[in-house]
């Protein structure tokens, strides 16, 4: 070796080995020292990979002939990665401009981000327009100044965004009262509120799976594979459901009511074909949700409200009186417009004193009077079996979120006294729900036997479709009595030669107007007015209930919710294709 | 055998034999280790492609999702109530009217039935497992098996 050159070797060996303890020396430090160990593995963690969570497709909603009532829409979140960022005033001003978000707002947490984070979020739900619109400028952007370099050159370097699925609804605000809506819960998740979203959220949302994924292309793993959330076929028809809200809205004008409700059951088989109140939400803007519900008004009045609903309630007076068998349709009661149960004198409705009638005529003439005292003949301990057997006080069970129970005060109750069994008789101390109403009446359209109601057909699955078998929700009346307070219900109406008569169908129905109680007692200036009916007679397909809360062209249910009867039913018939009566037993005799 | 040691003298005595000799174990030394690298290089390379196709694979899994999502609300849009209502009533069609319907007797007709989107689930039958022992038997098993065979078959058959 030339001696000119040895001490050159000579250096270069020194830095080498001191290169070598140095990196020893780190080492060590890792090793000896947790804290920076800790550090380290915390870096290295944070630069190797992330958390990546899978969130299924939420399922889908659709009616019962796979309209789709429910589904998903891409939507957008944008952010930017803080390492790449260039220039925060181009970003900031390009999302004022595009998205309208708060110039300062995006600037301070571009240049002040939390420690350690890498990536912040600036805005949520972004249209597919809106990004289209922020992409096409990125890259004009990128075109334009994408060669210049400088503090100040225009850049949207490390502005990102990550495409998510969003809740829609292509009906808007059809049906929303079932539907209810996906909005997102303290915590920034979605979660289902109201309705059928509500009570099947965690079906409909599907499980997550969080799995680590790694930068290092040569440790990368097969995503696992999430199943959709599982998809909803409803019962109701989109068509009924349209044509009951177009009526809904038709009788809130006419009538100057404050709310109108209408559903509509199938009594064979407790499925509700339409559920249609009053006011509704488009979906789409479920942030509205507070301007549309004001003072507490329930999202569905349906099965969150309970009133006291009048003469209506009748029918299920007389049902328990038949099937006892305390009274028949020809049992003849003198009325001398008064009579006094526990105390309290009960009158009709009109004050009158309508004579000698049969329980035709009581139930024709809707006379409190009469349904008192069958009430009376039945006796307490009879009376309040029977409406516990029809479901009154009890929740049904329907697959919706958000029903309430109603109250049937009972004896043995604190605040329950003796008048209160003639007063219940014609629907007045006693709240129930719409629902509740529907489907104890169902069980005198379909030979005593009270269905379930519900709203899901069927439930799609791992590629399974499962079917929801109709179940007996009670059997509180015999096959005999039903088919009698039919028969009675039907003949009434054609005797009154009542507003709720069909042209070409046998129709059966009961009117109700029940006056509201407040703290000073019972206001007789303004109703709630309900009408109950059902049809064909002889092989019922649909029941219908009418609930118009405080109309302003009259007080009475015959005058305001009977005439809705006949319009629902004319919808129905076409609709359900049921041919008329004639027809149908022409046809049925060939 | 003259020959033999005249001709291994020569062969250790020449310079540039032994120089041919080291320059070839330097560049065995060197060409093993550069082919083994190669290979190990070419194989991460691959793998890392691999690893990088999977990647963007899932992502245009994803983005399809998303895009059929976004077809079938498109498709729910654009059939909802109020849209073919509008079409219809475009299209100078009108809604039926009660009385307006004329019923038939239509030999084969089927009511129209609600939707099937799904089979419907699968009756699960109780599945017997006939697994031949081959494949659950340990080796000592099989040769105690063996032995038990083979002693039956040594003491013979009953006459």
């Amino acid at each position: 070796m030339n001696k000119e050159n040895a001490w050159r070797f000579a250096l270069l060996g020194i830095v080498f080995v001191l290169v070598g303890f140095l990196i020893l020396g780190k080492m060590m430090s890792f090793q000896l020292d947790p804290k920076n160990r800790q550090q380290f593995v915390e870096e290295q963690e944070r630069f190797s990979g992330g958390w990546h969570t899978v969130y299924p497709a939420r399922g889908h909603i659709m009616d019962r002939w796979g309209h789709l009532l429910a589904g998903n829409i891409t939507m957008y979140e944008v952010g930017v990665n803080v390492d790449q960022v260039k220039n925060p005033h181009t970003i900031a001003l390009t999302l004022n401009v595009i998205l309208g978000l708060d110039y300062a707002k995006v600037r301070e947490a571009i240049e002040n981000p939390a420690e350690g984070s890498v990536y912040i979020v600036l805005d949520d739900y972004v249209s597919k327009e809106n990004l289209e619109r922020l992409k096409k400028y990125k890259e004009e952007i990128q075109t334009t100044y994408g060669g210049i370099e400088g503090k100040d050159a225009p850049s949207l370097d490390g502005l990102v965004w990550v495409s998510k699925l969003q809740r829609t609804y292509p009906e808007k605000s059809l049906a929303s009262n079932i539907l209810g809506f996906v909005g997102r819960d303290d915590e920034g998740k979605s979660k289902g509120y109201f309705g059928v979203e509500a009570n099947y959220d965690d079906l409909l949302a599907g499980l997550p799976v969080t799995v680590w994924v790694p930068n290092d292309p040569n440790r990368v793993e097969k995503l696992p594979n999430v199943p959709e959330g599982t998809s909803l076929v409803l019962t109701i028809d989109l068509e009924i459901q349209r044509s009951m809200e177009e009526v809904v809205d038709a009788a809130l004008e006419e009538t100057g009511a404050k709310s109108a409700t209408i559903v509509v059951l199938d009594p064979k088989t407790g499925e509700i074909l339409a559920m249609a109140t009053t006011p509704r939400l488009d979906l789409n803007k479920y942030w509205n949700y507070s301007n549309v519900f004001k003072d507490n008004t329930p999202f569905n009045r349906a099965i969150s409200e309970a009133y006291e609903p009048g003469s209506v309630y009748k029918v299920l007076t007389m049902a328990a009186a038949l099937d006892k068998g305390v009274v028949k349709p020809d049992t003849e009661f003198i009325d001398t417009g008064k009579i006094e149960v526990g105390g309290a004198e009960i009158y009709n409705w009109n004050l009158g004193v309508w004579g000698p009638q049969t329980m035709l005529g009581c139930m024709q003439h809707s006379l409190n009077v009469c349904l008192a005292w069958t009430a009376t003949q039945l006796g307490a301990k009879d009376f309040y079996a029977y409406m516990k057997a029809f479901g009154i006080g009890h929740l049904t069970g329907v697959d919706m979120a958000g029903e309430v129970a109603g109250r049937l005060k009972v004896p043995g109750d604190t605040d329950w006294y003796d008048a209160e069994l003639g007063t219940n008789s014609f629907g007045q101390g006693v709240a129930a729900t719409p629902l509740q109403m529907i489907t104890a009446i169902s069980a005198v359209a379909n030979n005593g036997k009270m269905m379930y109601p519900h709203i899901v057909r069927s439930i799609i699955s791992n590629g399974h479709q499962y079917d929801t078998e109709p179940r007996v929700l009670s059997i509180p009346i015999s096959v005999q009595t039903a088919v009698t307070l039919s028969d009675m219900l039907a003949e009434s109406l054609e005797k009154e030669a009542s507003d709720a008569l069909v042209e070409g169908y046998r129709v059966a129905g009961k009117t109700g107007t029940g006056e509201i109680p407040t703290p000073y007692g019972y206001t007789s200036d303004v109703t709630n007015t309900s009408f109950v009916g059902w049809g064909p007679v002889d092989d019922p397909r649909f029941v219908v209930y009418i609930w118009l809360e405080k109309p302003l062209t009259s007080i009475w249910g015959s005058e305001v919710a009977a005439p809705i009867f006949p319009r629902i039913v004319n919808k129905l018939v076409v609709l359900m294709n049921i041919p008329p009566d004639k027809v149908r037993h022409q046809l049925y005799g060939q | 055998m003259k020959d033999i040691k005249a001709f291994k003298q020569a062969y250790l005595q020449t310079p540039w034999r032994k120089q041919i000799q080291v320059v070839g174990v330097f560049l065995l030394c060197l060409l093993i280790p550069t082919l083994i690298a190669s290979i190990y290089l070419n194989v991460t390379v691959r793998a890392a492609a691999s690893g990088r196709e999977i990647l963007l694979m899932q992502d245009e899994i994803e983005a399809y999702e998303l895009e059929n999502a976004d077809l079938r609300t498109q498709l729910g849009i654009i059939t909802s109530a109020a849209e073919m209502e509008k079409r219809a009533e475009e299209m100078g069609f009108v809604r039926i009217q009660q009385g307006d319907a004329l019923y038939l007797v239509v030999p084969g007709y089927t009511p129209r039935q609600s939707v099937i989107l799904a089979p419907p689930p699968i009756k699960t039958q109780k599945v017997t497992i006939a697994m031949p022992p081959d494949f659950s038997q340990s080796l000592i098993d099989l040769i105690k098996q063996k032995l038990n065979t083979d002693s039956l078959s040594t003491k013979g058959k009953a006459p």
